[in-house]
């Protein structure tokens, strides 16, 4: 079906530069036709010549000296003005509901580059991002928020952050369209009041020309290569990942783990390295670009998931493309990625011996490995790959436009 | 003779135990005093032994701001200038060495230690090795002692990727305290000597303080009726090991126990907890409290069964020490000193960590005997009282301060281990 891509989008609070797989979405829309303007606080330089379609709203950063940020914040001011009254007008409607001058000041900072500029949809590629810039709401253009994982599965469960649950279900109650990486975020979405009817899965994708598998016959010798991605954030469960390497270790497998990826639990991953004895056997790449992930990728015999909550992993399909076998714990989404046996493992959450179990089989069988990789691989080719993807995000963008079109 | 100790913040609820140290040798006619990064006025009311001693707001000294950057720039003239009219020897003299080995920077050095110039120290102490890092200068600058103390975190994972991050620590250092053999070890793990001169020195609890009344542990617990009431104590970070403690809750309820789980602190670490709780249904077993003073933290202990401690990375703890001296039988995990701190089936278990499960079989087993946990209670209240006693602790604190003088003589002299009465006795008992 070919979609009307004849559509302005706005895309807020990304910062630059984005993600793989936000990246990937915003080039699969620029290069199908549709304008897409992105608004971020940090732009590097590069990023214009990078993709010469794409449109920008620098929105500044409420950072540096007083002065220079109220002189800015009032040139600002004057324009939005000229531009948009009617826009300041909803705008102050918002903001008066905030107590503190300084977290005023920062809101206007944030909100007047909007003011008197439309778009057929404004879409959200965050939960926190639709509730920072709430206002954005009633401006009259249609709205798309994206859930993606621990926004929606953890955050909202921290007793200091119980405001998220009210901001999540005023977005999610006035948005058009509610987009969720997995069924299963949506089934969590929904305890905060999203209407089924407005929401929409699209699972996350992966460039499959650039992510493969290299021609091998699946072993590495007797070192056998496992490999993990993602930030180290608790949620990774990095701490079960490396209790499970430990326990293989004891029952005499000889391996070596490879974990990308930085974050703040830096510390929390190295103390346990250490205290585990495992200084020889896991390296710490810290963050690789795009090219040394999938370098690493293909010279790995399986991929491991120990995370305690995910929305699904995009680090995991990845993997899959590259045509590695998965041992992955049945948390959020990832059921819907990776099927107990088939192209993987599923295992229990924060559960090592069911790791290690489980990485056991692969680690003594190249045979497995093999062809659990190529069934990872198809899979992807099946269902996670990019074209797909940026033709789903078409439709849902054309339904956006076409019922706002015809409501109006 | 005038000791300088080095501590981020004082005094601090988390940290009675420099405030205990500091008074204790205050009154025993040291000239003791504190250089801080950050003092707050509402944590001195929490501390009424502090307020009673006079003349200890004096005693207590705050560093200059270093930021906004512009403000330090002004202020630096000012700080020189009072570093010259109060120890304008000491200042000179630092100015000079500055200039010979680091330069024009000797002045910003100079800015950050004005309190440490201007009180002349005999011996600074840094009570926390992470504290000590960059600053081997001070020794020669000041012509002081340099004693540094290590309770944990510092040797357990700060800097651990570097192999000799420690090292001029280890070479400049006078002494160096520790708060038990597992500490040490860890020390020479990390690239310390093995004969350099250091002292085992246990934290101490004052008894009288954490006073367990007169609790008996008759009931049977574990039922709807009458639930295993377990409690916590400690920042929430990941060094606790929060998340296994809630797994073997949900393993124990799994197994028809009825408990309720009491967690006191606060911490970065909130979201993964809270979020933990949440993933094992535990939303009405396990209650958060939050950081509570000593007092509430005392009744705390006072209603509960049982003490769980199932850190990852630990230096000795204090809360654990605290939880035996309020008759409490503990169960914990063998992380750092904890296996030094409670003797394994007399005042407690000892279990290995990252295993929820036998921290649920231990708890089952102390829930379903209440003699147990008195015998165990009584044994842990015993050796808090015999073992780790403040008067001990601060004379092992005397003992090392002029150790660290005499050496002064001696310089270079004899590098040997020095264990304090009360350890003797510890590694004995």
């Amino acid at each position: 079906m070919q979609e009307s891509t004849k559509f302005r989008l706005l895309v807020v609070g990304v910062s630059w530069p984005p993600e793989t797989f936000l990246a990937g979405l915003i080039k699969g829309l620029t290069d199908a036709g549709v304008e897409v303007t992105v608004s971020c606080t940090k732009m590097q330089p590069k990023s214009r010549v990078a993709n010469p379609k794409l449109r920008w709203l620098r929105v500044p950063t409420w950072q540096g000296s007083v002065v220079l940020r109220l002189i800015r914040l009032a040139s600002m001011a004057v324009r939005a003005i000229f531009r948009g009254p009617s826009d300041i007008a909803i705008f102050a409607s918002h903001i008066r509901k905030g107590s503190n001058l300084a977290e005023r000041l920062r809101t206007w900072n944030r909100l007047l580059q909007f003011a008197g500029r439309r778009w057929d949809v404004i879409y959200f590629a965050w939960n926190s991002a639709a509730i920072d810039y709430i206002p954005l709401f009633d401006l009259g253009c249609p709205v798309v928020v994206s859930c993606r994982g621990s926004q929606i599965h953890v955050a909202p469960h921290n007793p200091e952050r119980l405001e998220l649950r009210q901001g999540l279900r005023a977005t999610f109650e006035r948005a058009t369209l509610v987009h969720c990486v997995s069924e299963a975020t949506m089934h969590e979405a929904q305890s905060f009041r999203l209407d089924s009817a407005k929401s929409q899965v699209i699972r996350p994708s992966v460039d499959t020309q650039f992510f493969f598998p290299l021609e091998r016959d699946g072993t590495n010798g007797e070192l056998f290569r496992l490999m993990t991605t993602g930030r180290l954030i608790f949620q990774k469960g990095l701490g079960y990942a490396l209790h499970a390497v430990r326990l293989l270790l004891d029952e005499g497998i000889s391996l070596r783990f490879d974990i990308v990826g930085d974050g703040p639990e830096r510390q929390y991953v190295t103390y346990t390295i250490y205290d585990l004895g495992l200084e020889r056997v896991v390296h710490l790449h810290g963050r690789l670009p795009l090219g040394g992930v999938q370098s690493l990728l293909r010279r790995a015999d399986a991929f491991l998931l120990a995370s305690v909550s995910e929305g699904i992993s995009n680090a995991v399909i990845e993997a899959m493309a590259c045509g590695l076998p998965v041992v992955t714990t049945n948390c959020g989404g990832m059921r819907e990625a990776v099927q107990d046996c088939v192209e993987g493992f599923v295992v229990p959450v924060r559960d090592p011996i069911a790791i290690s179990d489980a990485l056991r089989k692969l680690a003594v069988d190249p045979e497995l490995r093999l062809r659990m990789g190529r069934a990872a691989r198809e899979r992807v080719l099946r269902e996670f790959s990019l074209d797909q993807q940026v033709g789903r995000w078409l439709t849902l963008y054309a339904k956006v436009v076409n019922n706002s079109v015809r409501l109006r | 003779m005038r000791v300088t100790i080095v501590v981020p913040s004082f005094p601090k609820l988390t940290e009675t135990f420099i405030v205990t140290k500091f008074l204790g040798l205050l009154e025993r006619g040291w000239d003791m005093h504190v250089v801080c990064e950050t003092t707050d006025l509402a944590d001195w009311d929490r501390f009424p032994d502090l307020l009673r001693q006079a003349g200890t707001r004096h005693r207590v000294h705050c560093s200059w701001p270093h930021r906004p950057r512009w403000l330090a720039l002004l202020l630096v003239p000012v700080a020189l200038f009072r570093c010259i009219f109060k120890n304008p020897i000491g200042t000179s003299q630092y100015l000079l060495n500055g200039w010979r080995l680091i330069g024009i920077d000797a002045l910003r050095r100079l800015y950050l230690d004005a309190n440490l110039v201007i009180l002349k120290p005999d011996i600074i102490h840094f009570e926390f090795g992470a504290l000590a890092f960059g600053r081997k200068h001070l020794k020669e600058f000041l012509n002081c002692r340099v004693v540094v103390s290590f309770r944990g975190y510092d040797l357990n994972h700060f800097g651990v990727e570097h192999d000799r991050f420690f090292r001029d620590i280890w070479d400049q250092a006078d002494a160096i305290h520790v708060l038990g053999e597992d500490l040490w070890r860890r020390a020479m793990r990390r690239g310390c000597p093995a004969d350099r001169f250091h002292q085992l020195i246990p934290p101490a609890i004052d008894a009288n303080l954490f006073n367990p009344m007169n609790r008996m542990h008759t009931d049977f617990a574990g039922t709807r009726e009458r639930p295993l009431r377990i409690l916590s104590v400690g920042r929430l970070e990941w060094e606790k090991g929060y998340e296994y403690a809630i797994h073997a809750i949900r393993k124990l309820k799994n197994q028809g126990v009825c408990c309720s789980y009491r967690i006191v602190g606060r911490g970065s670490f909130l979201e993964a907890i809270a979020f933990a709780i949440h993933q094992f249904a535990l939303d009405d077993d396990v209650q958060l409290l939050g950081g509570l003073s000593q007092a509430q933290v005392v009744e705390e202990m006072r209603i509960a069964d049982i003490f769980l401690h199932s850190a990852v990375s630990e230096g000795f703890c204090n809360a654990v020490l605290e939880a035996q001296a309020m008759m409490l039988p503990v169960v914990c995990s063998d992380a750092g000193g904890l296996p030094e701190n409670v003797l394994h089936t007399e005042t407690g278990f000892v279990v290995p960590r990252r295993y929820p499960a036998a921290l649920a079989e231990k708890l089952a087993l102390l829930g379903s005997d209440p003699d147990m946990r008195q015998r165990m209670g009584l044994a842990g209240r015993r050796r808090v009282q015999i073992h780790f006693r403040l008067v001990d602790q601060i004379t092992s604190f005397e003992q090392l301060y002029s150790r660290v003088m005499q050496s002064n003589a001696e310089a270079g002299g004899e590098a040997d281990t020095y264990i304090c009465a009360t350890q003797v006795s510890l590694t004995e008992g």
